[in-house]
């Protein structure tokens, strides 16, 4: 029984032991790895990833997938930059934010209810759906701009993407990047929502047995529909904080994304068949994904190789997730 | 005569119960022989263990004398084992042909022979004197042509013992026919056959030899000529008497307080009207696929109905989703708990609270408190032999499980409970312990419908029984006139009902 | 459960099998005339002086304007350099007096396969001369020479094909020289022993030759600069961001960047300014946001040259050789390059 307990507690905490392994190889590698500024570098870059990976939990619990996170990013990044040059040329930050945060809200209400009406009230098979909305986004991503970059967006623009608050002597550009905050409330939220709330319940129940939530009188569409829109709004929040990040709406970006946030989904835990899942655990996921890219940014590695490592990282924790499932059904 | 296949102190256990202990039983060729019991009298189980579906926990299985040690259900079949499933195993979209030589196609080098197989799969469709195109695509012929295609396949492979798993449920008297003159054609041959019914008519016109399953044991083995269908009937039900094992106590049974008239849903069932009364356990009686199950989900919210009206004390109902039913304090405990009533992956806190969540939440957020004391509660009361709470429900026996369910709806203050064979595959004494919550439930002002295949549970613990036969009521019972003759004549097909 | 994760690895499998379908049908018939093809790589220039002569046979010299009947595919419409590039042939063709319907410009979506099907169109659809951007260098040549043995004038534009055996003139940036004109620049606004750095993208031959011309420069008028040669952004401006992060952490003295296109600058810049580093910037490609860029108090503090291609000279360029060949049956050059150029604020005001 110790062993079988002392088994489950490697195998629950693998990702843990994973990330520091990496964090050691990649120190002593390069002695930049674990300079002050690399590590806010590192926490900046892991946002987007972060906040994707944090609604994708949802869906990936209720069995379902969304590959169309990329476009999204694109999509909203580009209609909060449109917005911006558009309306507000002159904005202060308090605007800024404002059209931001608002754009990523309704932009994923809006992307996230069409997703979620297709999978759960006309039963298109999630990953479906979601490929033709990769496409679909995308296009309206072009079409919208044009085909270029949005450009022309003021300074203050740049709050939620690219500043930095608390400004010390050894930190004259700032410590704390604002991505890094706005990233941590979200997830925090998504956290909470998903662990503390009956929403959160229903969607592991949903998620391990449909039947048997819909005869506890869940109504499991609706339950569905919620999570595909929570995700989008995750996704549509990254998109605004690249947006920001870049000072302008870049209709290319984000493309493969959804191959990282899923990998990051699956690396903290979460069952790809569903049922499984924690928000928190998804961070060590893209913590890792972070950490590797960082790394071998450091070290130089050619980006070819970079995509080879990623790719057998994320083979290599689906087959673990696999082989799990297996062992539980034997 | 030597047997062809035999059978030897077969036993089989599963987790919490022991579905059948030390059967022997000879079978011998050009001899059909009967295996008839009640539902989960082992009849199933036994047939998966010749056919290798499953192995068997002790005991051995002899083909031509020869010890048996199949380790696939495919390694059975090269054998000569066949089997016939309740379910048709044919894939619709391939051709008559095609199925017949599946996994096994004529071939030239890497190429299939085609020709060569639609001219020897024509030849034996010809030879079985059947009407049937070689080249047709299965989704376009009848349930009886398939079943006849699954027969040629039989033939064409020589089995030397067939099994028939209910092989008439979905055919109609004319096809019934024809599909014994097939049987007939292959005991000429000298094959081995086995066949599982549930109608007593067809054991008279078909089989040779019957052997009688009562709660995993062979009862006895007769040959049919000079048996009678009482007899027979007498033997599957037992004569033990009943009803002190569950404990049958009178109760205070009070006014009305669930009425349904005239219910429908397509072909699943018509005309369905019942009442319940307060403190009452209402048994529904019938053989599997009679429309129990359908008629409480639709009940439940769980589907639509086609028409009819609920009446839930006094007051007209509808529920659209189990969501309202559950309001007005219903709670179902459905048939296979497994796949339909439990959150395997998750605690019994879980479990138990799913139901209730919403009622009990504030602001949207769970109640942790109340879900444990809730459980903690019901843990105590109902007795669930487990060290925590948090115990993941997969892990806890079958009697367990179901009493996690039960605590479940107790959990959201249900006042009727439907239950749907509560206590099948559960041990003799977590039924008796069931029974028991059950008296509780209804001595406090409670009231039970209970859904269930068992004879002698329906004769021990309800107040009166409704009986169903395919998709109508065929009959009610009150306490007085259960018996198990009454019971099997309104539910089984039998010679007289046709 | 188990059921719909079956289905949806069907649905998934079913459409990678159409895909895939697609693909290899669509390579079949591109690859089959490409027997033919010389196999190596050579550079082409030094096969130049074969010209005209090859596929002056198919061609109808002095033809009717009426007759003319022109495809062109640009690498992407998606990109605002190639929506240039269309303007700039659309215009040629009007200055012609070519009607609307004599004409019709498509993209490729930077593919070679769908190239090759857009060339096969055209020639179905009666095109006389054809003209593209070969953004797969080999990729492509197969499908040129196809179309070329049917009979039709193949001309090319921008992304220079790696056989030119069968092109009748190429027209494009000298991106080789883009890079030189980088270097030069790099040079310019560093002083003697600075670091300097060059974010590459070495998926596409263009900015590969960018990246080369900069870096051979710089070995040859400058090799007291320190180089530091930055990873592959892949176009994506977020990547390229962090690639500049890490430059910036492992080389902070970096005095300024080379970047061979216009998203990795826009990633650049971000990163530069929130590590409050005064590294200085080149971009490459000449879009608006780089003009905006400099022209900005702030971000032209940082984004303070670009080398700049001429997109729509090249589009008018290619149009120019089509009809010279079309009315006189020669061209002026089978390789003609249009340079880029640096300019800074200064002249864009």
């Amino acid at each position: 029984m110790d062993k079988k307990k002392a088994n489950q507690f490697f195998q629950e905490n693998v990702v843990v032991v994973f990330l520091i392994a990496l964090c050691i190889f990649f120190g002593v590698a390069n002695k930049n790895f674990f300079s002050s500024i690399n590590i806010i570098n590192l926490t900046s870059q892991m946002c987007i990833n972060a906040l994707l990976a944090s609604g994708l939990t949802y869906v990936i619990i209720l069995g379902g997938i969304d590959i169309s996170v990329g476009s999204q990013i694109a999509l909203a990044g580009v209609a909060a930059a449109t917005i911006g040059v558009k309306f507000f040329p002159d904005m202060g930050y308090g605007t800024a934010l404002l059209v931001l945060i608002g754009t990523g809200l309704i932009m994923g209400l809006i992307t996230g209810l069409i997703i979620g009406f297709f999978i759960a009230y006309l039963n298109v098979v999630p990953m479906i759906c979601t490929l033709a909305m990769l496409s679909v986004l995308r296009g309206v991503a072009y079409i919208f701009t044009g085909g270029g970059p949005v450009t022309g967006l003021p300074t203050t623009f740049a709050c939620l993407g690219a500043k930095r608050l608390i400004v010390t002597e050894t930190f004259p550009n700032g410590m704390i990047p604002t991505n890094v905050i706005f990233t941590v409330i979200v997830v925090l939220l998504m956290h909470l929502l998903l662990t503390k709330t009956v929403y959160g319940r229903h969607v592991f129940a949903v998620g391990s047995n449909r039947t048997v939530a819909h005869l506890a009188g869940i109504n499991v569409k609706k339950v569905i529909l919620i999570a595909h829109t929570l995700c989008a709004i995750t996704a549509c929040m990254a998109g605004v904080v690249t947006c920001s990040k870049l000072q302008n709406g870049q209709p290319n970006t984000g493309e493969g994304y959804e191959m990282f946030a899923i990998a990051s989904t699956v690396l903290g835990g979460t069952s790809l068949a569903g049922g499984k899942g924690s928000v928190a655990r998804a961070m060590f996921g893209v913590a890792i994904i972070a950490v590797i890219n960082n790394g071998m940014n450091l070290l130089n590695i050619s980006a070819y190789w970079q995509k080879v490592v990623i790719g057998v990282i994320i083979l290599l924790a689906v087959a673990l997730d696999m082989a799990q499932q297996q062992k539980k059904k034997a | 005569m030597e047997p062809r296949l035999q059978v030897k102190n077969i036993s089989k256990v599963f987790p919490g119960v022991k579905a059948l202990s030390d059967i022997s039983i000879d079978f011998y060729p050009g001899e059909a022989h009967a295996l008839v019991g009640e539902n989960g009298a082992g009849k199933s189980t036994l047939i998966k263990i010749i056919a290798a579906v499953y192995t068997a926990t002790e005991g051995k299985v002899y083909l031509e004398g020869k010890e048996c040690s199949f380790s696939s259900p495919k390694e059975a079949l090269d054998a000569g084992i066949s089997v016939i499933q309740q379910e048709l195993s044919i894939a619709p979209d391939l051709t008559v042909a095609e199925n017949i030589y599946l996994g096994r196609e004529p071939h030239r080098g890497l190429r299939l022979d085609r020709k060569k197989m639609n001219a020897d799969t024509q030849n034996l469709l010809d030879d079985m004197d059947l009407h049937i195109n070689a080249t047709a695509y299965c989704r376009d012929l009848t349930a009886a042509e398939q079943q006849m295609v699954e027969i040629a396949k039989i033939v064409s492979r020589n089995s030397k013992v067939v099994v028939l798993d209910e092989p008439t449920s979905s055919l109609s008297e004319h096809e019934i026919n024809a599909l014994f003159l097939q049987i007939r054609k292959l005991k000429e041959k000298g094959v081995a056959l086995i066949y599982v019914t549930h109608r007593m008519k067809e054991l008279f016109e078909i089989c040779e030899r019957v052997t009688i399953f009562r709660d995993g044991c062979k009862v006895t083995e007769k040959m049919i000529e000079g048996s009678t269908e009482q007899s027979i009937v007498a033997d599957m039900i037992g004569r033990s008497d009943l009803k002190n094992y569950y404990n049958k106590h009178p109760h205070k049974i009070g006014g009305e307080v669930l009425r349904v008239e005239k219910l429908c849903q397509g072909k699943k069932f018509r005309n369905v009207s019942f009442t319940l009364k307060k403190g009452e356990i209402l048994g529904f009686y019938g053989l599997v696929g009679a429309g129990r199950t359908e008629v409480m989900e639709a009940i439940f919210g769980a589907t639509k109905l086609d028409s009819g009206k609920i009446f839930l004390n006094g007051e007209e109902i509808l529920f659209s989703k189990p969501q309202e039913a559950i309001q007005k304090k219903i709670g179902f405990v459905t048939e296979d708990r497994r796949r339909t009533g439990l959150l395997l992956e998750k605690a019994i806190t879980e479990n138990v609270g799913l139901p209730s969540l919403t009622a009990h939440a504030r602001h949207g957020l769970v109640n942790f408190k109340w879900e444990q004391e809730v459980t903690s509660e019901y843990k105590e009361k109902l007795s669930i032999k487990t060290p925590d709470i948090k115990t993941i429900v997969g892990t806890l026996s079958g009697g367990n499980q179901q009493k996690v369910i039960l605590g479940k709806w107790l959990a959201a203050n249900s006042e009727i409970l439907i239950l749907d064979e509560p206590t099948r595959g559960i041990d003799v004494n977590a039924k008796s312990e069931f029974y028991a919550l059950m008296y509780d439930f209804v001595e406090n002002g409670g009231s039970i419908i209970m859904v269930s295949s068992e004879m002698p549970e329906v004769i021990g613990i309800a107040d009166r029984v409704y009986i169903m036969r395919e998709g109508y009521i065929s009959g009610e019972l009150s306490d007085v006139e259960l018996s198990e003759q009454t019971l099997i004549q309104h539910a089984s097909i039998t010679s007289d009902a046709e | 459960m188990k059921k719909k994760i079956i289905s949806t690895l069907l649905a998934v499998t079913l459409v990678a099998a159409m895909l895939a379908g697609c693909g290899s049908a669509g390579q079949e018939q591109a690859s089959a005339p490409a027997e033919e093809a010389p196999a190596e790589e050579a550079p082409a220039e030094e096969e130049a002086p074969a010209e005209e002569e090859a596929p002056a046979e198919t061609a109808e010299a002095g033809g009717d304007l009426a007759d003319i009947q022109w495809g062109f595919i640009v690498g992407s419409f998606e990109h605002v350099f190639y929506q240039n590039v269309a303007a700039g042939i659309e215009a040629g063709c009007k200055e012609l007096g070519l009607d609307e319907s004599q004409y019709n410009i498509t993209d490729c979506n930077l593919e070679a396969e769908k190239a090759t099907n857009a060339i096969e169109n055209f020639t179905a659809n009666g095109c006389n001369s054809i003209a593209l951007a070969c953004n797969d260098a080999a990729g492509c040549v197969p499908g040129i020479d196809a179309a070329a043995a049917a009979g039709v004038n193949m001309f090319n534009f921008d992304s220079k094909a790696a056989d030119l055996t069968n092109v009748i003139s190429f027209v494009g940036t000298d991106n080789y020289q883009g890079g030189v004109i980088g270097a030069q620049e790099l040079i310019r606004l560093t002083e003697e022993g600075d670091t300097v750095a060059i974010i590459g993208n070495p998926e596409s031959v263009s900015t590969q030759d960018r990246e080369q011309g900069c870096l051979d420069t710089l070995e040859k008028e400058a090799p007291d600069r320190v180089v530091i040669h930055g990873n592959n952004y892949g176009g994506d401006a977020i990547k390229a961001q962090e690639i500049m992060e890490t430059i910036l952490i492992s080389n902070p003295e970096v005095k300024a960047v080379f970047t061979v296109g216009d998203p990795a600058a826009t990633g650049a810049l971000a990163a530069i300014k929130a590590a409050g580093s005064s590294c200085l910037i080149i971009g490459f490609d000449g879009n608006p946001e780089a003009k905006e860029a400099m022209l900005d108090a702030e971000n032209g503090k940082y984004w303070v040259s670009e080398v700049a291609q001429d997109p729509e000279n090249i589009g008018k360029g290619i149009v120019e050789q089509m009809y010279k060949y079309y009315t006189t049956g020669e061209v002026d050059d089978q390789i003609i390059m249009i340079n880029p150029y640096a300019f800074t604020a200064e002249d864009i005001k």
